[in-house]
């Protein structure tokens, strides 16, 4: 490596570029990590000016995955697809779902190298989780992926989590298809636990969020309450329905005192037909 | 010391949910809020313990702050929330300002300690993450560069890896032995070295240059050089990249593949283009006085032989062809080529006074009409149609013989199957001829030399002529209707044909009286695509039927199947109009598709004159279980269950008729009952 300062991000892969931020380390800077570097922490910044709630939204949408896992080791789902997990920070699925019950199953899909690599090392030890790098919006390559199938038995209902991921996908990506293409890929008694960034709810700073992401390698596509709940076609939502995530079934002892709507993005746990 | 330190259930349960609720507002801990609420007590008692007891010890406090790291109660104002609600609920409680802001210092501190050991932790592991990621893929690349190693090594083709100036980097085994020398040799030394042309411009790169090397005992050997370019990542050229192949292996690869373009894989005789070479050697090598002769011979029915007997069958027959022709010229200086598919030429350099051309031909023919039988017991026949061209090499090019052998083999071919023609100019030249009428078709029209001509229709089943065909005819021998169809002139030839024949009518009426059926019709026209979709065609119709008050039903007129099936121009709507107006519909070129069928019933079409089913093939001589004859069978019973008769064209002889009769057909025209001419050379009565 003969590039100048080759001393400071000599340990950095090939692959990686720190000039590019990615969301998966914006995420991890909002939630308190230091898996992120100078570049991810200047576009969280700017994320945070744009919508100050930033780190509200960040720690609702984690507590909304947390409460759907469990919600879904109640009704007897051992084994989760975690699309777009991010950098393992605290309070990961797979520390849920085993604490509850140590036979669970976990497959992580995240195609950000720092994700993946992190993810990979934490998860050495762990014979029942592992993580597939890969682009969510190939489902045919996580599908397929031999640690998928030897992990995850599609027979049996599977635990599909997609929280805080589907904004970045491009409505000329198809998303109701991407949904679908998951959906008939796993059993009946299956679940989808769905969360994402929407307009409806503080539009103002949606926009303004929508923009500042255009510099980043991971750019934000918000859709409205309707969009959302279409995309549970051929599943039943669990009540409350699709609503903001601190009103997802909340943690009453949790209270924050905060608006609720303030939460920016919409949740919902749906069961497969 | 106040009570209400030792309070749990008091205030400091309220301090508690404070804390919690700062907690739950700033950070994101996963774990139930019973869980959090549980860990806040614990540390809360720390803290007024410390205090109640008036520990002054900070580590207390610090480890406070630890617990709470830990316990990731780490969002960006967790601590300070945290503290606030913390001294003002310790100071409600009681306790001194002092010791509360002494211990919540202490707190501080041990959080941000622990804080920034977790953040060293976690860059730490981010580091290690990526460094172990960074290995993988290193080690990636060793596999990749063993796998090169492996290739370059193992490489038949000599690959040099030079400098720009060409001095050796790295040489591969392949090219030491292309050039004679051991490795070792070869290094801090130059390609050019070891080429014998110096003088030669350089190799440009991407394209591959022949060239001769030197080897140590001076041999020289040629081989094909090609290189190319090894650049750095900004596209800056650093190193040279050289292939060497030695051409002495390449030629023998060549020529194996040469002979596999050369051959016909199946027969293993020389293909048409190969042939072509061959006969312009021997016809350049053959002393001006001797002849040559040059047979095309074109199997018949070969198609149905194929489709019949099944592939395995037809690839057989071929192969017998080729053996049974190759014995026949054995020890003669002769030639045998698969030129076509079910084509075979046959070249003979004559030595002496040759055997007349029909007695070399008879031999070749009875040579191929013994019957090979397979393993399954069917015995098959083959037979030829042939051209022949004999001469000497003054009298024809190699080019001109073979396309007048070919031009013969197509004129026997229009005489029939099993024929044979040689090749003289004449006959030539009136193909050639009719090449010129397609295009001379509109001057002739122009000229009014075109005529209508009168072709018997025969009832099979007496064999009795009750109809004509009118056909515009040119002098040339010569269906006019296809040439017309070529050049455009079709649309106007149909009216003309149907009006110019329509002076007849009443004519032929009183003719076929006798001998018709109640309401036959007395004249056919068979129409061209074109004409059929002719937007003017019933238009035309009612003309001539207004002209002449012969009843409509006299008048036959039959569509191209194809134009109607297709919807072709106002096919359709022309084929319903003439059934209203009270002629005889027919459809002609049918070929019996499921869809022509139901056509038939749909429009009524009363006639349904049949494509030539069987190839020219005669239908008599084939078995009688053959799927074409029973499909044509079926066929046949399924159009007159329609309601419709059934015609057929080109019948040979009575033979033929007997046979097409016994199927049900009730029409047929060709050359047993005679071929075209004037009104006067039609007699109704037997054919």
């Amino acid at each position: 490596m003969d590039r100048a300062g080759a001393d400071a991000t000599s340990w950095v892969p090939d692959g990686i570029d720190l000039e590019r931020p990615s969301a998966a380390r914006l995420y991890d800077y909002l939630l308190g990590g230091a898996h992120n570097f100078a570049h991810d922490r200047e576009l969280a910044e700017r994320f945070i000016k744009a919508q100050p709630n930033a780190r509200e939204i960040a720690r609702h949408n984690r507590s909304f995955l947390r409460r759907s896992v469990l919600m879904l080791v109640e009704r007897g789902v051992r084994q989760f697809l975690d699309l777009g997990s991010g950098i393992p920070t605290v309070g990961n699925v797979h520390e849920i779902a085993q604490t509850a019950d140590p036979t669970s199953r976990v497959v992580y899909v995240d195609y950000e190298e720092v994700a993946y690599a992190h993810s990979t090392l934490m998860l050495a030890d762990n014979p029942l989780a592992t993580i597939v790098q890969a682009d969510l919006t190939r489902p045919q390559d996580i599908l397929d992926a031999p640690q998928t199938r030897e992990l995850l038995d599609f027979d049996q209902p599977i635990g599909l989590l997609m929280a805080g991921v589907f904004h970045f996908v491009p409505p000329e990506k198809d998303p109701a298809a991407l949904v679908a293409r998951y959906r008939d890929a796993i059993a009946p008694g299956s679940y989808l636990a769905f969360s994402q960034f929407t307009r409806d709810l503080m539009p103002a700073e949606m926009d303004r969020v929508v923009e500042v992401m255009k510099s980043s390698r991971d750019p934000m596509y918000p859709r409205s309450l309707a969009e959302i709940t279409a995309l549970f076609a051929g599943f039943d939502l669990e009540e409350p329905g699709v609503v903001p995530t601190a009103l997802w079934r909340p943690d009453l002892g949790f209270d924050d005192g905060g608006d609720p709507n303030r939460a920016g993005i919409y949740a919902g746990v749906g069961r497969k037909r | 010391m106040p009570d209400a330190a030792n309070d749990p259930d008091g205030d400091q349960a309220g301090l508690v949910l404070a804390w919690v609720r700062v907690v739950a507002a700033t950070a994101y801990v996963p774990r139930s809020s019973t869980e959090v609420h549980a860990l806040l007590t614990g540390l809360l008692g720390r803290l007024t313990t410390a205090l109640a007891t008036g520990d002054s010890d900070s580590s207390v406090g610090s480890r406070v702050g630890e617990l709470m790291v830990e316990g990731a109660l780490t969002g960006e104002k967790t601590l300070e929330g945290s503290l606030g609600v913390l001294a003002d609920g310790l100071a409600d409680a009681g306790f001194g300002a002092r010791p509360v802001a002494g211990l919540l210092a202490s707190v501080a501190a041990g959080y941000a300690a622990a804080l920034r050991k977790r953040t060293l932790a976690q860059q730490e592991n981010m580091k290690l993450a990526l460094l172990t990621a960074k290995q993988r893929a290193e080690r990636d690349r060793r596999a990749t560069e063993s796998r090169f190693r492996e290739v370059f090594d193992a490489a038949a083709v000599g690959i040099a890896i030079t400098e720009l100036d060409g001095t050796f980097v790295e040489t591969n085994p392949a090219l030491a032995t292309i050039l004679g020398r051991p490795t070792e040799d070869l290094r801090q030394r130059t390609l050019a070295e070891f080429i014998a042309d110096d003088d030669e411009p350089p190799l440009v790169v991407g394209e591959a240059d022949r060239r001769r090397v030197v080897r140590p005992n001076g041999d020289t050997a040629w081989v094909y050089l090609t290189t190319s370019m090894l650049r750095d990542d900004n596209g800056v050229a650093r190193y040279r990249v050289t292939m060497v192949q030695d051409l002495s292996e390449i030629q023998l690869l060549g020529n194996q593949l040469s002979h596999q373009s050369l051959h016909d894989a199946l027969t293993g005789l020389p293909n048409r283009l190969h042939f072509e070479s061959r006969l312009e050697a021997m016809h350049a090598q053959t002393p001006p006085e001797r002849l040559l002769t040059l047979l095309c011979l074109d199997l018949d029915a070969f198609a149905l032989v194929n489709t019949t007997y099944g592939h395995a069958t037809g690839d057989r027959m071929l192969r017998t062809v080729a053996n049974r022709l190759t014995a026949a010229v054995e020890g003669k200086q002769a030639l045998v080529a698969r030129i076509g598919g079910d084509e075979f030429a046959v070249l003979i350099a004559h030595e002496s006074p040759p055997p007349e051309v029909s007695t070399l031909v008879s031999a070749l023919e009875a040579e191929l009409s013994e019957p090979d039988y397979d393993g399954g017991g069917v015995g098959l026949a083959v037979s030829a149609t042939t051209g022949a061209v004999r001469c000497t090499k003054a009298e024809m090019s190699a080019t001109e013989m073979f396309r007048a052998a070919d031009a013969a083999q197509r004129h026997a071919r229009s005489l029939g199957r099993h024929q044979w023609t040689e090749f003289d100019a004449h006959a030539d030249r009136a193909a050639r001829k009719l090449g010129t009428l397609a295009t001379g078709l509109p001057a002739a029209w122009e000229n009014g030399e075109l005529r209508v001509a009168y072709q018997p229709v025969v009832r099979l089943a007496d064999l009795t002529t009750v109809r004509v065909r009118a056909l515009a005819h040119l002098p040339a021998d010569r269906d006019t209707a296809e040439l017309a169809e070529l050049t455009g002139l079709s649309v106007p030839l149909g009216p003309w044909l149907l009006t110019q024949s329509a002076e007849h009518l009443d004519r032929w009426s009183a003719r076929f009286a006798p001998v018709a059926d109640k309401g036959e019709a007395v004249q056919r026209v068979l129409l061209s695509p074109t004409q059929s979709a002719d937007a003017d065609l019933s238009a035309t119709v009612n003309a001539v039927l207004g002209a002449t008050c012969v009843d409509p039903g006299a008048l036959e007129i039959g569509l191209d199947t194809a134009a109607v099936l297709g919807c072709r121009g106002d096919a359709q709507d022309n084929l319903r109009t003439l059934s209203d107006i009270g002629v005889v519909t027919a459809v002609h070129g049918f070929t019996g598709g499921p869809r022509e069928v139901a056509m038939v019933e749909r429009f009524g079409v009363r006639t349904v004159v049949l494509s030539d089913p069987f190839e020219g093939w005669r239908p008599d001589w084939l078995p009688r279980e053959a799927v074409p004859v029973r499909a044509t069978t079926e066929l046949i019973a399924a159009l007159r269950s329609t309601g419709a008769s059934v015609g057929v064209l080109g019948v040979r002889d009575h033979a033929e008729a007997t046979w097409w009769a016994e199927q049900g057909v009730r029409t047929a025209e060709g050359p047993a009952f005679g071929c075209p001419g004037g009104v006067d050379d039609i007699a109704p009565g037997r054919g």
